[in-house]
């Protein structure tokens, strides 16, 4: 090996390092479980892509300990929340700009007798919903129904309607198709419309702040170019 | 017994409290493994939930915890120290806390969930303890008491008993009897030998020593009681004051006489050195280095010095002092016997005056019966000089022969100054006649004054401080006069150049004094008169002498030493006395003390009329001249028959009375003198007297102690003259005396 060789080596090697230097490193954890949280990370995934210098990481945690984790420090993003309920407890998370998901709180039930299109309607009767579901669970609280049963598994819920222990449970669209269909239950259906239907963000610890327009442009380019709803319609279609 | 029940219930205590401790110690461990038994199996449950926020899976392992035994209180709070859950209360203060931090490692770091703090109340273990100590002590307790009363009986059987014997028998052993032997109730006694066996030996031996030796006290105590007795009655009886001090000069006892002496109480003297006894600290430090030095070994003896009582006056002592020395040699201190002998001073002193007065009378006696003597002589011849020149005066003075006038008027001037000198010489002998007037001081004093001033120099003042208030005094005016003008005169002389010369006048009203001219004490009220000069003074060694005649300090011929011996003379036959105070080159101060004279009868000073008689006034009446000098009973035969009187002279006094006893004798007057060889005047006049007692008589007298003008008058004699008699005094005596009787 000659001296020029040498000398090649070391700089590629330098420029290799700074390279991997430059590289934000993102972990970004999600309280949501599959399909939602399976959604979330190919979009996650694809945006990795397009975005040069991050490299994004992808978890599940507890609902509560995601943000926290975010809220802390300890981890770069949550994926993803609705920023008006977080922004008086959890002062260090920042929201990018760009929606790529809307939850929307169902109710399922076996009746398809009486028309539910909102909360209020569900009073006269037993009403479940399952712990981490905040909107829901407040709001069934709210309008204090005959019976109320919160439950700590979406399973819990979907067997309680099974056997008719309750008139009507209110979880995530998606999460509640996909319970019905890991239980195979045939009987219980989604009512239309959605009782409720809040827009979601990304949010971000403070010190990524800078990232915000990178995710932005790269969430919009996205939407734009017809990545996301393809995207969501595989994941539905999975279900 | 008492002492066995504490020592026990002490050890048991002792032994429970340690005890306890150690139980204690258990129980806490306890607790700490229970506790640490929950961190090793509940704190990942609890960790987990925490990790996935499981609020009720939390609150549900809280209350878990709770129930175990000794826990009370379990709470759960997130990592923002927030409450998660809780269970149970804490209502004692008697607990274990234990905080454990709940972490969880993610993603390679060390995340914190929040903190589990368990709570374990020690009440438990307190109520075991309790529950131990009840036990412990109720058993100790009777133990103790049944142990005790073993151990109490054994031992008041071995030990008890005898000692309550031997206090009795303390109690009843008396010194002034002889003792009775001791001896203990116990088994075989004779054959023990042990410790109570010999304590009772040694008891009884001790007792009979205790006896023997408070026996001899005793005898040594009577003795020295006797001792002390004695030794009290003469220290306290003893006039003299007695003083004991240590070898620091402290003083540590002193007899009555002491404080009478000193004037010092007791109080006065505590824990205080004899330096309050000296006058001066350098005397007492002097006595220290003669008397108190132990390395001087100066012998007892007697000395005389001064200390100083407690109100400042000085004591005059005659102190006997030595050391205070134990058989084996030992210094204790000193001792000071101190004999006031102020009053045997005081009686040294006035002898050493009286004997001094009694030189000075003596040598004023005789030089006044020396100069008396001379005196008298010189006035018969003077009288007859004096006489006789009188007459050829009256003779010659219409003669024209202006040579012869001159002349005899020179003898008459020579003989009026040697008259005037013999009157000197009869005043400091006291021979001259005084004619006792109440005098005004400040009278005599300004008339004084204005015959001396013209005379003084202007370089000298002469002030005057008198007191216009004081009494006056008796005395002879003339002598007075003649008095003041001889120290006014000495005091001018004694000041060369400049000077004050000043007269003073005051009443003093209690004088204590000492007469320097005759060394006599002076005490009472007197009037004082002083001159003053400013002059040289007068040398302390003719201090003595001054009042002696013809002493003087003045040049040749500016004066005769008379001044002073005059103004002795004088003063003392009036009762009178000098105090002289000098200090060479600063001056003299003459002070005399006159008795003042209160008597409202006092005559003023009245002259004589002078009256011109005619050479015819005798009228042949019949005088007797009785004189041993002859010349001079010639002399007035002379000059009486001038006048018309037939004048029979006598040269003898027994002669004379011959002639006066004669049938046809017809004497109108006798005329005498006093001093005659075989009987004297006032003898003779005694018998003439008795003879014819309605006879005028005329006593003259040049010098006589026996006689004056009162005594003269008091005789019987109609008139008293002084030789040399002027002639004019003399023919008007006999004309008053002769028309009187007629």
């Amino acid at each position: 090996m000659n001296i020029n060789s040498i000398i090649y080596s070391a700089l590629l090697w330098v420029i290799t390092g700074l390279s991997c230097m430059a590289e934000t490193q993102l972990h970004i954890s999600s309280g949501f479980t599959p399909p939602v949280s399976d959604f979330f990370n190919s979009v996650l995934t694809e945006a990795d892509k397009r975005m040069k210098d991050v490299s994004i990481s992808f978890e599940i945690l507890p609902a509560e300990r995601s943000l926290i984790l975010v809220n802390q420090g300890i981890n770069d993003a949550d994926c993803c929340r609705i920023p008006a309920l977080l922004a008086q407890e959890y002062k260090n998370i920042i929201p990018v700009d760009i929606s790529f998901f809307s939850a929307r709180f169902s109710a399922f039930s076996k009746k398809n007798d009486v028309p539910i299109k909102s909360f209020t309607d569900l009073k006269p009767f037993s009403v479940g919903s399952v712990e981490g579901w905040k909107i829901a669970v407040n709001k069934i609280k709210e309008i204090n129904p005959a019976v109320t049963h919160i439950v700590t598994t979406p399973e819990q819920l979907f067997l309680m309607l099974e056997q008719d222990r309750l008139d009507y449970g209110v979880v995530g669209y998606l999460s509640g198709l996909k319970t019905i269909a890991d239980l195979k239950l045939n009987n219980i259906h989604a009512l239309e419309p959605p009782l409720e239907e809040k827009q979601l963000y990304l949010v971000v610890h403070n010190k990524h702040k800078n990232l915000i327009p990178l995710f932005n442009e790269v969430l919009n380019e996205m939407k734009n170019d017809g990545t996301i709803n393809s995207l969501y319609s595989e994941l539905i279609s999975s279900l | 017994m008492l002492y066995i029940v504490l020592f026990s219930s002490i050890v048991t205590l002792i032994l429970t409290a340690i005890q306890l401790r150690i139980d204690y110690n258990e129980g806490i461990n306890v607790i700490h493994q229970r506790i640490k038994q929950i961190e090793l199996t509940n704190l990942d449950s609890i960790r987990q939930s925490l990790w996935t926020i499981d609020t009720s899976s939390i609150q549900i392992q809280a209350d878990g915890l709770s129930r175990i035994n000794d826990i009370i209180f379990v709470e759960i709070t997130d990592e923002n120290n927030r409450l998660v859950a809780s269970a149970g209360k804490v209502d004692t203060k008697n607990t274990i806390r234990k905080n454990i931090e709940l972490v969880q490692e993610y993603r390679g770091k060390k995340t914190a969930l929040g903190t589990l703090t368990i709570v374990a109340t020690k009440e438990n273990v307190y109520q075991k303890l309790i529950d131990t100590v009840v036990v412990i002590l109720i058993s100790q307790a009777i133990k103790t008491f049944l142990v005790s009363l073993f151990v109490l009986i054994i031992f008041y059987y071995l030990v008890t008993r005898h000692l309550e014997k031997i206090s009795q028998h303390f109690e009843k052993l008396e010194l002034t009897s002889r003792p009775v032997s001791l001896s203990l109730n116990r088994h075989n006694s004779d054959n023990v030998d042990d410790e109570l066996s010999r304590v009772v030996k040694s008891i009884n031996k001790m007792s009979n020593h205790i006896y023997q030796s408070y026996t001899e006290i005793l005898g040594n105590q009577h003795d020295l009681a006797e001792r002390e007795a004695k030794f009290s009655a003469i220290f306290n009886s003893i006039t003299d004051a007695i003083v004991i001090v240590d070898n620091d000069r402290k003083i540590i006892q002193t007899n009555p006489a002491f404080h009478t002496t000193f004037g010092y109480s007791k109080e006065d003297i505590k824990d205080k050195t004899t330096l309050m006894l000296y006058d001066n600290s350098d005397e007492y430090f002097n006595q220290g280095e003669k008397r108190y030095n132990p390395q001087a070994k100066t012998t007892p003896g007697t000395y005389e010095i001064n200390y100083k009582r407690k109100d400042g006056s000085l004591l005059p002592s005659e102190t006997l002092g030595g050391p205070i020395n134990l058989p084996d040699g030992t210094q204790l201190g000193y001792i000071g016997i101190i004999r006031d002998i102020s009053a045997r001073k005081t009686a040294e002193k006035e002898k050493a005056r009286l004997q001094k007065q009694l030189q000075q009378s003596q040598k004023m006696h005789a030089i006044g019966q020396l100069t008396g003597g001379i005196a008298h002589d010189f006035n018969n011849i003077l009288a007859s000089i004096l006489g006789y020149s009188e007459l050829a005066q009256q003779i010659t003075k219409n003669s024209g022969d202006s040579k012869l006038v001159q002349y005899i008027e020179r003898i008459n001037i020579a003989g009026e100054r040697a008259r005037k000198l013999v009157a000197q010489l009869l005043a400091f002998s006291r021979g001259a006649p005084a004619d006792l007037q109440s005098i005004k001081l400040p009278v005599l004093i300004d008339d004084v004054i204005s015959l001396i001033r013209p005379t003084i120099p202007s370089s000298i003042l002469l002030r005057t401080e008198i007191d216009d208030q004081i009494p006056a005094v008796l005395m002879d005016n003339t002598q007075m006069h003649q008095m003041l003008m001889n120290l006014c005169i000495n005091a001018r002389d004694a000041m060369t150049g400049n000077g004050i010369m000043t007269i003073k006048l005051s009443h003093e009203t209690s004088v204590d004094k000492i007469c320097n001219s005759c060394n006599g004490q002076i005490q009472g009220e007197y009037v004082q008169l002083t001159v003053e000069d400013t002059g040289s003074g007068i040398l302390p060694e003719i201090l003595d002498s001054i009042f002696d005649p013809f002493l003087t300090t003045k040049d040749v011929g500016k004066g005769t030493g008379m001044g002073l011996s005059v103004v002795h003379g004088i003063l003392h036959k009036h009762h009178s006395h000098i105090v002289v105070e000098t200090k060479p080159g600063s001056g003299t101060h003459f002070h005399l003390l006159i008795p003042p004279f209160y008597e409202d009868k006092a005559s003023p000073i009245t002259e004589q009329p002078v009256v011109n008689f005619s050479h015819d006034i005798g009228n042949g009446k019949h005088l007797l001249i009785v004189d041993d000098e002859e010349t001079l009973a010639t002399f007035l035969q002379d000059f009486l028959q001038t006048y018309g009187y037939r004048v029979t002279i006598s040269t003898s006094s027994k002669h004379a009375i011959e002639l006066i006893r004669h049938p046809s004798a017809d004497f109108d007057l006798i005329i005498t003198d006093q001093t005659m060889p075989e009987m004297t005047g006032t003898e003779m006049i005694k018998e003439i007297l008795q003879i014819n007692s309605d006879l005028p008589v005329i006593l003259c007298s040049g010098y006589s102690e026996l006689i004056d003008k009162d005594k003269a008058l008091k005789l019987g004699c109609s008139k008293y003259l002084d030789k040399p008699i002027q002639n004019r005094v003399l023919i008007q005596s006999v004309y008053d005396i002769l028309t009187t009787k007629n």
